[in-house]
């Protein structure tokens, strides 16, 4: 990016993607550390002799590879001394920050058509039903979120010019990720689509060491540690209008599951064109079927409806562009917003999770910032309907986003009433009887009631129920 | 040039919302008042009152502080429900709302039932 003078639009979004990411850091800061899925690991790191020994000892679990997930919790846990709350919340925070900054940098706004599309697009990641466990949940690091942080990252230097140090830099980038979590995957895959619609930030062997990385990744996994996908009982989830228990999964499936995972890539890439089903389950169909539909979702299904018919709409010729080899970078993002959820969804085939799909849907909105610039200039061509859509995406996303800051206070006096009547005593006995685990434990427990977090009914929260999915 | 005003008319217009909330954000995170206090309002209720609404942080957070746990405490009345007195102890109130992980917590951390329990007992 040049100076703010010469390329005012870019800088402009940059500040608004600050802006956002500076009041969800807010909210993310007054908010208690996650206790459920996050106070495990860290007592399990205090118990832990080193880094090098989480590391060896994550190398075999049961369905999961994720041996860096660990370590990185352990060596901030090292690191941070007798307050790992701080430095827990530092982390989410420059992960909040970096992928939103990422994201404007991505998009790089040239015009006030660009910027007006911008300044929507930016609302997606911030109000997507996908991103907001992103933003409420660390345990205690955020993986989700550090991988689409570090998707948008290869983003940004497949989209930027060629530099040999990319070719070294993105492989690794992939490993570490896809180390972290399974998810990070993604970020290989992000690598080759960005070279496959004509980005050559990252040169050909750059992709070569990646697609290297992968087929490493796969071969050790499957067929050196011999550690499978998560088995059909791993979790609970949705199926079409009901939500299905583990041990009905396995009633269901286990005799051919082929239904039951194609299942959960429909679900996961309607999930996340259309905010329906929601981890997999028809909510708002259900609803209708019982004449109970809030207004809260006909906004989250209206919002994403709009933005994916322009995208599906822009897809045919951004087809035809690239079968001729004339794309340019608008209908680069429409192909990549379509066709990186569809990625995400088939890579989470097992099961269906809300968070799972935040990488597709950071693409999902770099399509809708393409498709609604595209509106932006009809408007300046003086059409009204492309005006009156692009408001109403605007309204619409808008409203969903400011959804997620008042789902972040109440999942934050949530949490809070979780970490008072926790007993450890009962959930983690192994803890509670070792002294160091202990002593931690009541310390973050001290620490995370003693935020001044305010009761629902003393909030703003009141005023907006009938709007916003706040609970 | 009133094309021109009406395009830039319609990009504004769609720019606004999104706009609104990142000037929103900055203030929030920049913690400029009265922005934090409007949205996120330090709580105020005492023990007894945290009790009645179920804020099981509060309770706890007030409990270490020091705040009594026998005593009865003013309730105020945008709290009270009809035909809840004004003055109850932490544990009454918990148990007049029926916040049963609440009465155990509170009981761990040493309130005495004294005439809660019958309160709790009758219809």
């Amino acid at each position: 990016m040049t100076s703010p003078r010469a390329d005012p639009w870019a800088w402009g979004t940059a500040a608004m993607a600050a802006s956002l990411a500076l009041g969800l850091s807010w909210c993310i800061l007054q908010s208690p550390l996650t206790l459920y899925d996050g106070l495990g690991p860290i007592l399990d790191a205090r118990r832990s002799p080193s880094a090098t020994s989480t590391f060896y000892g994550a190398l075999y679990s049961n369905g999961y590879w994720r041996p860096l997930r660990l370590t990185q919790i352990k060596a901030v846990v090292d690191a941070s001394g007798d307050d790992p709350i701080r430095a827990f919340k530092a982390i989410h925070v420059g992960l909040v920050v970096a992928t939103f900054l990422l994201f404007a940098a991505w998009m790089r706004p040239r015009s006030m058509a660009e910027f007006t599309a911008a300044a929507i697009a930016l609302m997606i990641p911030a109000g997507h039903h996908a991103f907001f466990v992103l933003f409420s949940e660390a345990y205690p690091i955020n993986h989700f979120l550090e991988i689409v942080a570090l998707t948008l990252v290869v983003a940004v230097l497949a989209r930027g010019t060629r530099r040999w140090w990319k070719d070294l830099a993105v492989p690794v980038v992939v490993a570490i990720g896809a180390l972290t979590i399974e998810s990070g995957l993604l970020i290989g895959v992000a690598a080759c689509a960005c070279w496959l619609v004509g980005w050559r930030g990252i040169s050909w062997r750059g992709v070569a060491m990646v697609v290297l990385v992968l087929a490493a990744y796969f071969w050790i996994r499957f067929f050196v540690l011999e550690i499978p996908s998560p088995s059909l009982d791993e979790r609970a989830t949705g199926w079409w209008l009901q939500r299905l228990e583990p041990d009905e999964i396995v009633r269901r499936f286990a005799a051919n599951p082929l239904p039951f995972y194609g299942y959960n890539v429909f679900a996961g890439f309607a999930g996340a064109l259309l905010a329906e089903p929601r981890s997999g389950m028809f909510a708002f169909v259900a609803r209708l079927l019982n004449d109970d539909v809030p207004l809260w979702m006909v906004i989250q299904i209206g919002a994403s409806v709009l933005v994916t018919g322009a995208m599906l709409t822009a897809l045919g010729p951004a087809l035809t562009r690239w079968r001729r080899g004339t794309l340019d970078d608008r209908s680069r993002f429409v192909l990549l917003g379509l066709g990186m959820p569809a990625a995400n969804a088939a890579l989470a085939f097992g099961y269906v999770k809300d968070e799972v799909l935040s990488v597709g849907v950071a693409f999902y909105a770099a399509g809708a910032f393409a498709v609604l610039a595209g509106l932006g200039e009809r408007v300046a061509n003086r059409a009204a309907g492309a005006a009156v859509l692009l408001v109403c995406a605007s309204v619409l996303w808008t409203a969903r986003a400011a959804d997620t800051f008042f789902s972040l206070q109440r999942s934050a006096y949530n949490v809070a009433n979780d970490w008072a009547v926790y007993s450890l005593a009962k959930e983690l006995p192994r803890d509670w009887e070792y002294e160091p685990t202990r002593r931690l434990f009541l310390d973050l427990q001290r620490r995370n009631v003693s935020r001044a977090v305010p009761h629902p009914a003393v909030t703003k929260q009141r005023y907006v129920d009938e709007f916003l999915e706040v609970d | 040039m009133s094309s021109s005003k009406s395009t830039s008319l319609g990009l504004r217009l769609a720019a606004a919302p999104p706009l609104a909330l990142a000037a929103f954000g900055l203030l929030l995170g920049l913690n400029v008042p009265p922005v934090p206090q409007w949205f996120w309002p330090t709580p105020t209720t005492n023990i007894a009152e945290a009790a009645a609404l179920g804020d099981a942080a509060r309770v706890r957070a007030l409990a270490a502080a020091g705040a009594p746990l026998d005593a009865a405490l003013p309730v105020s009345p945008d709290i009270r429900t009809s035909g809840e007195p004004p003055l109850m102890t932490p544990l009454e109130a918990a148990l007049r709302r029926g916040h049963d992980e609440l009465v155990q917590l509170l009981r761990e951390l040493g309130a005495k039932p004294h005439e809660d329990a019958a309160i709790a007992a009758a219809p």
